[in-house]
Parts: structure tokens; C-alpha cells; sequence
């Protein structure tokens, strides 16, 4: 199935089959690894610069320097542009590169594709990076391992948690409001062990959230239910005080896809919330 | 010693999920099953168990994914092949749904219902 994924204001389409399977999510230097079930197929990295680099020059030098700790001799990278990247590779079979600088953002975005099998159209790796998109808009879609959410700006990923069945992603904004998206894979077989409104509730439970009301509704067609909840406040006098924190958690079934999706959010009662009644 | 040897995925995926042939069956049903296996003790505790007539037998109770899993294991289907059904049954990504069957099927293993067995060479 093809697949999303959008992070630190980028995205891109995957090709069919490609999974992530490893990666380091810091927002100044991280990485993404990519599987077609047991196939080595890409890494992506990213590194927040100051200025803009000689994307050529770092191009030609990857290369080189790959193709020497391979014990290859030194051979001269050809570099072709193609839209806003610039690829750089050698001699057929050896690994490529493809890079591109996203200047709203002072970003290097650089792939590593194990083979250069030539140029055309139609090669995965051609049509991944036309998919690139890198919005400077006040809002930045997050999608990763099956969750995504639309957030302002000032929202960036806190904690990352993805087990095989069971993602769990956390994001935070100064004022101290967190949305947390969660996906929960084998969807049939845990709701044939117990209804959507109960896994919410032993949620809350091991999050030490306080239900204070719950409701039965629909979400973009798919059955759902809608909690109000509160946690005590995670800044200091909140915590000694015992002052509680106003969140609303929505869960639903997308029956498609066999998967249980969530969104919550929780912050100091003043604090500017984001708008989630719509499905999205 | 010699280091034991690292199996790539590859090769685990060729694997053949084994029962456990001294598992019993007790009840079945659509949703549930009620497994008997005997209980083993380390060795280093000697007649110990016999002499306190600790229970030689345990009853195990799979559901959910879990019976689903253990009915695919039948001494033939590979680990590879039962990732497969896995991933298209519950519309998950192949190396999503190989973790996850390793994991149910780890679980059946520290349970003695299962063991994962190398058959390649039996062709």
C-alpha cells in the first residue's frame, strides 16, 4: 500500500511496499530508513543549517567519499538536476544521492538510494522525490506510521513511541498543550474483545487522565466517541496544586483500514487549542 | 566459544512454526480454546516438584489474535508464509506484521505450545 509521510514541514508519497523502519527523530539532524518487506531501499536524512551549502560540491563529495570506503576507485559523480533536487551518482549498480535545501525552513534534505539503475520516468525513486512538498504555510500536516494530524506551527513532535501494532506520537507547543495521535493496528480483534468507549476509558486509566463524560458519535463516516477528560497539570504549581488540566480525546474505527485512530488533546485551561470536530 | 550464529531475516522467515505435540486440547470454541501442557521444572530441582506434588499440567486459554495465530501453526506453514497472511488479513505492512507474528508467536513459545523449528533441509 502506498503510504504518507510528512515531518518537520516536508512529505513525500512513498513508493508501493516501502516502510520505515528505523529512525532518529531530532529536529536538528535525523534520519529515516526505508524497507520493501526485507529490501534495503532508501535513507533519508535531514540537517538544519545555518546557510545555504554548495549542494553540488557536498554532492559530488558523498559520492566520492562512498564509493573510497568501498574500496572503489575515485571516479567523478555526475550530477543531474532534477526539479528542485540535485542527484549525483557514478557507475551503475554503486549508491546515489539526491539532494535538495529548503530555504524557509534552512533544511538539507538529502536521500541515499543503494543503486543507481539509471534515469527513467517511472523508477520509484524518480516519482518520490517529484512528490516532495515543503509548505511555508502556518500549518504543518505530520503523518507518520499510519497517524497524521494537521497542526499550527508552533506544534512540534515531543515523544514517538511505535511498536509493531501500536503508534503512539506526542506533540507540544509552548503554552504547554499536547495532541497526542495514536493508531492501533488488528482493529477487528480488539474490538471484538471490547467496545471503542472501553479501550478509551483503560487509555485514560494508564494515562491517569479523569473521564468526565463520553459520547457515542460518528467521525468523517466511521463510528467514533468523543471524550471529555482531565489530567492534573504537568507545569510545577499546577502539579503541587493539584490543579487539573481540561483535554477531549476523540477515537474512531476506520473500518477500511482496520485501525483504531485517536487524537487527544490536553493543556492549561486558557492556553489556544487547535479545532479537531472534523474528521480529518 | 564459538559465537552462535546470527540468522538474517531472511532465513528467519523460512522457519516453521512447531506444536508443541504434548498439547491437549481440552475445549474449543469459534472465539476460544483451552489447551493442556505439561509443566516442566528445571532439572537442578531435582525430585523436589514430585515430593511436594506440585501440578505436573497447566491449562492455557488463547482468544483473539492469539487462537488465530496458533490455528496457523500446523508444522508446515512457514514463519514467512504466515507474515504473509498476517499483513493481508489485517491490513498491515509486511515488516509491521513480522514483528508482530515473532511476538505472538514468542509469546505461544514461553507458554509450551509452540517452538520455531528449522525444516529447510527436510525439503
Amino acid at each position: 500500500m502506498t503510504s504518507n509521510l510528512a515531518w518537520h514541514g516536508f512529505s513525500f508519497t512513498l513508493p508501493h511496499g516501502w516502510e520505515i523502519t528505523a529512525y532518529r527523530l531530532d529536529p536538528r539532524r535525523g534520519e529515516f530508513r526505508f524497507h520493501q518487506r526485507l529490501i534495503d531501499r532508501a535513507q533519508l536524512t535531514w540537517v538544519r543549517m545555518a546557510g545555504r551549502p554548495d549542494i553540488e560540491g557536498l554532492a559530488r563529495d558523498i559520492t566520492d567519499r562512498q564509493l573510497r570506503s568501498a574500496g572503489r576507485d575515485k571516479v567523478g559523480a555526475e550530477v543531474v538536476k532534477h526539479g528542485p533536487w540535485l542527484v549525483a551518482h557514478a557507475a551503475r549498480g554503486e549508491p546515489f544521492q539526491a539532494l535538495t535545501w529548503i530555504a524557509h525552513d534552512q533544511r538539507l534534505l538529502h536521500w541515499t538510494f543503494p543503486a543507481w539503475e539509471g534515469d527513467d520516468a517511472d523508477l520509484p525513486w524518480r516519482t518520490l522525490l517529484a512528490s516532495l512538498v515543503a509548505d511555508p504555510g502556518d500549518t504543518l500536516r505530520w503523518e507518520l506510521f499510519g497517524t497524521a494530524v494537521l497542526l499550527p506551527r508552533r506544534f512540534a513532535a515531543v515523544e514517538v513511541d511505535a511498536r509493531p501494532g501500536v503508534v503512539r506520537i506526542e506533540y507540544a507547543d509552548s503554552a504547554g498543550v499536547s495532541v497526542t495521535v495514536r493508531r492501533f493496528g488488528l482493529a477487528r480483534s480488539l474490538l471484538a474483545e471490547r467496545q471503542l468507549s472501553s479501550w478509551l476509558r483503560r487509555s485514560m486509566f494508564a494515562d491517569k487522565g479523569r473521564i468526565d463524560q463520553v459520547q457515542e458519535t460518528v467521525r468523517g463516516g466511521c463510528p467514533a466517541v468523543r471524550a471529555a477528560f482531565s489530567i492534573i497539570g504537568e507545569r510545577t504549581f499546577d502539579r503541587v496544586a493539584w490543579r487539573r488540566w481540561p483535554g477531549e480525546a476523540w477515537w474512531w474505527h476506520d473500518e477500511a483500514r482496520n485501525r483504531i485512530l485517536a487524537i487527544e488533546q490536553v493543556g492549561p485551561p486558557k492556553a489556544p487549542r487547535v479545532e479537531f470536530s472534523h474528521a480529518g | 566459544m564459538p559465537a552462535s550464529p546470527i540468522m538474517s531475516p531472511l532465513d528467519q522467515l523460512k522457519l516453521v512454526p512447531l506444536r508443541n505435540a504434548k498439547v491437549r486440547l481440552i475445549e474449543e470454541t469459534a472465539v476460544r480454546a483451552i489447551l493442556e501442557v505439561d509443566v516442566t521444572y528445571p532439572r537442578w530441582f531435582g525430585p523436589v516438584p514430585r515430593l511436594l506434588k506440585a501440578k505436573t499440567a497447566k491449562k492455557v486459554s488463547l482468544d483473539g489474535m492469539a487462537l488465530l495465530m496458533w490455528q496457523r501453526v500446523d508444522d508446515r506453514t512457514s514463519l514467512g508464509q504466515i507474515v504473509d497472511w498476517l499483513a493481508s488479513s489485517e491490513q498491515l505492512d509486511f515488516n509491521e506484521a513480522r514483528l508482530l507474528t515473532l511476538q505472538f508467536l514468542r509469546n505461544l513459545s514461553m507458554r509450551g505450545l509452540v517452538v520455531l523449528g528449522d525444516r529447510t533441509g527436510l525439503g
